[in-house]
This record gives structure tokens, sequence and C-alpha cells, in this order.
């Protein structure tokens, strides 16, 4: 079974996702802010990293870039799901390691499963 | 009847008296009855009178010349006190002016510079006129700007960040007939107004973003309520589920674009106009609409320019909102199966995009007014009731304030074309 850590603030998101995932056969690892999913991203070594990038201390492109720089986590696929829609962010977030970028709001659960799926095939 | 008739009458008869008083007495001096004496003196007459004449009528000329020249110097001077306070009042415009100026003759020589001007870029020196441009950047900490200072095209309103400001820049070549008479260069000094900027953007995006997670927690329960991962349910509550689900997407387009309508309204719409390649933006707005294109099965074609257009000055987000609002316009007017085509094309000195769609078209009585806000069409309102009716006003707005032009041609039932064109140069 894959593990896949969710790193996401909002409560009611993050248990939405767990559940969609969960019922398609994944195992799921929650971290509510970028601090604890920076340990759990090393500890667990989940087989894919979904990453909120509006989070409360360290933000998810801190996150990002502490999990890159890790050895041992590096080579875990980072997909960035935010309602930050600006160009900008986008591209940084390409730019620093992510596999692909998800707008909350422009995708169903579905279409975020395909994706996940898509990438750990 | 004129002076000038009168005196020569006067000098006519005044001569004819005295040719007959000469004419008489030469008579009388033949005959004996008068003496030379009264001859002589009658011409010495004759002489002082014509002598006489001739100053009188040469001190008068000499009058009339002296009256005009005193005249002319009056004229004169009056011209100097005015050219005098129209210099003093544009050096007055030019110091009190509230932007920096600096002007340069076509030796790249400084040849005025108001005190806005040095403040911005911290010359304290007083006179730094006639130095070479090439001069300040060595005698002032002022080298950033140097290379902008000596380009030759024209600059509009470069942002520079220099020290602790941002100027903005720009560089205007003076030509005059032809000829090159140096260059006008402005400064202003932007920082409040970005940092104004920044703090409004901030918390706009902020408030953005804050209604985006609660669409997106709508969107995803609702979504898997219909996927029956929370159970089964009925064909009633997936129906009102399936219409809720589709009302609550519409409004992502809709924050956005109530966030830009009300920045037009406000006046304070801010543009960032930078080189772009508009092939770029339409590929990334088809690739946005990718899927919702293959869910309602639409025969899409984007026609490629054959060749790279030129980049052109335009603010990048604002167009690719343009062209998002027509797209998704093609694709909620649009029905499963339908067809939609995009093509993009160098026309004259515009690039010009168009779509075209095979969807509901427009009624003719409404075709009036499908720029103002908030206003949709009636068969659009049937086919698709989360339209807030600004897409178009937006669109409009942005293209016109890129000095573009939008139109369409429309017949209900068959389809609409929109066209927008953008100049090359001079955006």
């Amino acid at each position: 079974m894959k593990n896949i850590l969710i790193i996401e603030d909002d409560e009611f998101l993050r248990g939405l996702i767990n559940k969609k995932l969960t019922s398609e056969g994944f195992n799921m690892i929650s971290a509510i802010d970028g601090e604890e999913g920076i340990k759990k991203a090393k500890e667990e070594k989940p087989d894919l990293i979904l990453l909120d990038l509006v989070l409360p201390n360290v933000d998810g492109f801190e996150v990002l870039v502490k999990i890159k720089e890790d050895p041992k986590a590096s080579s875990i696929p980072v997909i960035i799901l935010s309602n930050l829609s600006q160009k900008e962010d986008i591209d940084k977030g390409m730019k620093l390691g992510a596999v692909d970028y998800i707008i909350k709001a422009q995708f169903t659960p579905e279409e975020i499963v395909d994706k996940v799926k898509a990438i750990l095939k | 009847m004129p002076k000038i008739f009168i005196y020569l009458l006067i000098i006519f008869f005044i001569s004819l008296f005295l040719v007959s008083l000469t004419a008489i007495n030469f008579w009388l001096f033949i005959n004996g009855g008068a003496k030379l004496i009264y001859i002589i003196a009658v011409v010495f007459a004759f002489v002082l009178f014509f002598a006489g004449s001739y100053f009188f009528a040469k001190i008068n000329e000499l009058k009339k010349e002296k009256k005009g020249l005193g005249h002319l110097l009056e004229k004169n001077e009056r011209k100097f006190r005015n050219s005098e306070m129209e210099k003093n009042r544009i050096s007055e415009v030019f110091t009190n002016f509230n932007e920096g100026i600096l002007v340069l003759d076509e030796n790249e020589r400084v040849s005025a510079i108001n005190p806005l001007a040095k403040k911005i870029l911290g010359i304290k020196t007083r006179d730094i006129k006639g130095a070479p441009v090439m001069d300040l950047g060595r005698l002032f900490d002022v080298k950033p700007f140097v290379p902008y200072f000596l380009s030759l095209n024209g600059i509009l309103k470069q942002q520079l960040n220099f020290k602790n400001l941002i100027v903005e820049l720009s560089v205007i070549p003076l030509i005059f007939e032809e000829k090159n008479m140096g260059k006008l260069i402005i400064l202003r000094d932007i920082t409040g107004e970005s940092l104004l900027e920044k703090t409004k953007n901030d918390f706009i995006l902020s408030a953005v973003h804050q209604l985006k997670t609660s669409v997106a927690s709508a969107k995803w329960s609702l979504k898997m309520f219909l996927s029956g991962d929370f159970g089964n349910i009925n064909k009633e509550q997936k129906d009102v589920i399936g219409r809720l689900y589709k009302r609550n997407d519409g409004l992502v387009f809709s924050i956005n674009n109530l966030l830009d309508a009300t920045k037009i309204e406000d006046g304070v719409y801010a543009y960032n106009k930078n080189l772009a390649d508009i092939q770029e933006i339409v590929e990334s707005v088809v690739l946005y609409f990718k899927d919702k294109i293959k869910s309602k099965k639409i025969k899409f074609e984007f026609e490629r320019p054959s060749e790279r257009f030129p980049k052109i000055m335009i603010d990048k987000e604002k167009i690719e909102s343009v062209i998002q609002n027509l797209l998704d316009n093609a694709l909620k007017y649009t029905g499963n199966g339908g067809e939609i085509k995009v093509s993009l094309k160098i026309n004259d000195k515009n690039i010009e995009f168009r779509i075209g769609d095979s969807g509901i078209g427009i009624p003719n009585s409404q075709q009036g007014k499908i720029f103002s806000k908030f206003f949709r069409a009636g068969n659009a309102n049937k086919m698709e009731a989360t339209g807030s009716g600004l897409g178009l006003f937006i669109a409009k707005n942005i293209i016109e304030d890129h000095n573009g032009s939008i139109r369409f041609e429309s017949e209900e039932n068959k389809g609409s074309v929109f066209v927008f064109t953008l100049p090359i140069e001079g955006v």
C-alpha cells in the first residue's frame, strides 16, 4: 500500500482528501503545519506528498525547499495543492521541484486522485 | 480731400504767383520800367520758397520716420518683456514641477535639471549644467540610471529600484524638424504609491485566497456527495447537489471578475506592462480549459500562426484574463459537441485574436448592450444561470486601455465570433 503525506492546515479540506484517497486504497499521513510536514516527510518516507502553500509558521515553499534539501526525502514527488493561482506562485513552486501544481478551487477530488495515481504508477 | 493735395494746390498757386511776378518784372525790365534788383529779389524769393518747401517736406518725412521707429522700439520692448515673462513662467513651472525633470542637449550634456530630479538622484551640487551625462555616473551615485539616459530610443515608465526608492523613468527624445535636440528625462518617485499598491494587493490576494478556500471545500464535498463517497443519494438529491456544484464552480470565475470590475470602476486598475508573447498566453489559457473542453466534447481548434509574433507591451495577466473570459463564454454558451475555433494573426500593424463558436449566439435586439456591466442576454441567462455579466465589460476595458479594440459578430442559434486587436507598437 502506498503512503501519502498531506500537509494541509485546513481540517475540513484535509478530511475530504483523506477520505477520498483512503477509499482509493492509499494510506494517508496528515500534517497540519509546515514543521510537522518536514518532520513527517523525513521520518515516514511517504511515496508522495500533497503540499499546501499557505501554512502557519513555515510556509509551503519553505517546506518544499527543506524536503528537496534532504538527501533521503528529496526523491519523494511533491504535488502542490493550493489556491494561490498567480503565475509567479506556480512558477516558483515548479522551479523549487514540485511535480505538479493543483489549484484547489479548479480541481475535483477525482482529478486529484487521477494525478496522484499517474505519478505513482 | 487729403492734406497733401491742399499743400500741392497752395504750392502750385504760390509758384504760379511767383512765376507771373517774375514774368511781369522781366517785361517791365525790358521796357525799362523796372530795376534789375527787383528781378533778383523775385528770383531769390522764388528759390527761397522752393528750398523752404523742400526742407519742410524733408523734416516732415523725418518726423514720420522717427514716430515709426519709436513705435517699433516700443513693440520690441513689449515683446521682450513678454518673452521674459514667459521664460520666468516656464522656469517657475520647471522648478516647482512635481516630477523630476532632466533635459539633455544634443551632445548628451545636462542642459537643465530641476530640484526634484536632483533630489531623486541625490545630487547635492548646486550647478551641474553642461556636465556630460557620462560623467554623472562617475561623479554621483546614479550609475543605474546612466545607461537609460544614454539609450537612443524613448523609454516609457520604466520602474527602477534605486537606493531606497522606486523610481519611474521616462526618456523622451526631443526631435525638432528631424533634428536631434537632445532628450527630456522624467523621473517620478513612486515609492509611496508602490507601497500602498502592495498593501492593497496583499489584502485583496488574501481575501481572494480565503474566498477560494471556501469555494474549494464546497466543490470537493459536493463532488464527493455526487460520487457517492458519503453513501448513495437519490435522484432528487443528486439533481440539487449537481446544480449547487455548478453554481459553486462559477464562483471561482466570478470572484476574479468581480475584483477586476471593482478596480476598473475605481479607476485604480493598475497595468503592469511588459514585453510578452501573446501566443504563449493563448496556449496557457487553452491548457487551463483543457478539461472543460474535453468534458463538453467540443471540437476545438487553435490555428497557430506560421511564425512567432513579435513580443508586445502588454499586461500579461490582464490580457490572459480577457482571453480566459472569451474562451469561458464560448464554452459556456456552446452546447455539447459544438465547435470552437481560436486563431491569431497579424493584420496590418495589429495582432488579431479571434474566437468563434457554434453556440447560442446573441439575439439581435440585445447586441448593443453586450459590453455593459452586469448585462446578460436573455438566452444566455436561460442556458447558464451563473454568469456575472462582467466578463465582456472587463475585456473591453482592458483591451481599450491597451489602445486596442474589440468587436463581435453574432447570430442567434448560429454562434458568435469575438475579435480583439492589439497594436504591435505603442501599446
